[in-house]
């Protein structure tokens, strides 16, 4: 497991209050782990407070569905040089 | 300059499909042949905007509508609940530019600002409300003026709430549980109901909407972008106080007499609220009680972050908000299933086919 799926799992696992290892990584997060809308907004937001270089807002994040994703996805942006 | 903005947005694409013709002919879908997808996205591509019709109060009590551009049933991915969120500060952020003083956040607004209320009211210097304190007390003050027309008493219900761990729905939980029968409390999330319910006497968690279905009276409170119930599927004698914005019940095609179906968490007022464009409500007189939360609190230059998402809403603060709305005007609203008034004929007609 990469640092990044570390992190996002503990953050969805404080939501879920479980424990991080039980915060499923390759299902669709926004519909099958059970959150609430209130707690995906609260990661959804949270996200880009943890990773201030990244934006979920551009195209390139319309198809992250799993946390698996959001995380690759993260660390490809953070590999970029900044412009 | 207007005093309070009310940030609001379609429920879902019909609603937007029937504003675009009521307000743009030229733009509307079956004229230019686009796909529904396609004005949806065309609108998604539109900042949060102010209408240009001033709702007026009274003198120096002014406000707007600020559409937020997104629709709920659309925010299926990271980046359209990341850009929801961010018309909904960018909507704040034109609320006080236009100097406003408060903004209530209707609707599944409040939802994308999850926790982070109060931090934006500080940011922007401008009061923000889920207007979720009124709602509630609305709803709750309906119910029991239904209850008590029906000769029926709370203390023999069995209630479900459906989305029992969020602001509105566990606010009408913990004023009913110490009453009620029974109390099924539902949501998505179990760990956080269990929280929620493991204080209140008679009251049950549950992950499945369908065990709403078991209840006498149904509170629906959800802020699910898809309905998660039929008015179809109804027991008999059900009664369903629908607060959700989508609605949580999707309506049969025509009025079953016997259960009562209607729209909980409205005002009436005095006022007419002339907006121009279709809220989605039966009569310019009533009011969404996030919205009436919003006003009332203008008219009172009370400009607090009353109902903040996050504290939870007692039952004193309920009446401490009802009794401010009520002194400038607002009552909670009479019964309308849809666009249709619920009248005394309606109530008998019920009673007779309940107990049938």
């Amino acid at each position: 497991m990469t640092p990044t799926e570390s992190k996002l799992q503990q953050i969805v696992a404080a939501k879920l209050k479980v424990k991080p290892e039980q915060v499923p990584l390759d299902k669709s997060f926004i519909e099958d782990i059970g959150l609430d809308s209130f707690d995906l907004m609260s990661i959804i937001i949270e996200i880009e407070e943890v990773f201030p270089h990244i934006s979920l807002a551009a195209d390139e994040a319309q198809a992250l569905k799993t946390l698996k994703e959001v995380a690759a996805y993260i660390d490809h942006q953070k590999r970029l040089p900044s412009s | 300059m207007i005093s309070f903005a009310l940030l609001g947005h379609p429920a879902n694409y019909d609603h937007l499909d029937h504003l675009l013709h009521q307000l743009r002919p030229d733009l509307a879908p079956k004229k230019t042949g686009t796909s529904a997808d396609g004005v949806a996205q065309l609108f998604e591509l539109v900042p949060s905007y102010a209408e240009k019709a001033t709702l007026h109060i009274a003198p120096n009590v002014n406000g707007k509508l600020i559409v937020c551009t997104f629709l709920p049933d659309r925010l299926t991915t990271p980046k359209q609940l990341t850009t929801a969120h961010h018309k909904t500060r960018d909507a704040c952020q034109l609320a006080k530019e236009l100097g406003a003083h408060i903004a209530g956040l209707g609707g599944f607004t409040s939802i994308t600002m999850a926790g982070k209320l109060n931090a934006l009211s500080a940011e922007l210097d401008i009061a923000l409300t889920t207007g979720g304190s009124l709602t509630s007390a609305l709803a709750l003050a309906q119910i029991d003026s239904l209850l008590e027309k029906l000769k029926l008493k709370i203390e023999s219900q069995t209630v479900a709430i459906l989305g029992a761990s969020g602001e509105i729905g566990s606010a009408c939980m913990n004023a009913l549980a110490p009453r009620a029968q029974k109390v099924i409390a539902i949501a998505r999330n179990k760990n956080k109901l269990d929280s929620v319910v493991s204080n209140l006497r008679n009251t049950f968690a549950s992950t499945d909407s369908n065990d709403a279905y078991h209840a006498d009276l149904i509170i629906a409170a959800t802020s699910s972008a898809q309905p998660l119930l039929r008015e179809d599927d109804l027991k008999r004698g059900a009664i369903l106080c629908d607060i959700g914005y989508p609605k949580t019940i999707v309506e049969g095609k025509s009025r079953r007499p016997d259960v009562l179906v209607f729209g909980g968490g409205l005002a009436e007022s005095p006022l007419t609220f002339d907006l121009h464009l279709d809220t989605g409500l039966p009569s310019p007189r009533l009011m969404y009680g996030c919205f009436s939360e919003t006003i009332a609190l203008a008219m009172s230059n009370h400009f607090e972050n009353f109902s903040d998402g996050e504290s939870p809403i007692t039952v004193e603060r309920m009446e401490e908000i009802l009794a401010l709305a009520h002194a400038h005007g607002f009552k909670p609203a009479p019964l309308y299933r849809g666009s249709e008034l619920i009248a005394e004929e309606n109530l008998e007609a019920y009673c007779v086919m309940r107990d049938a």
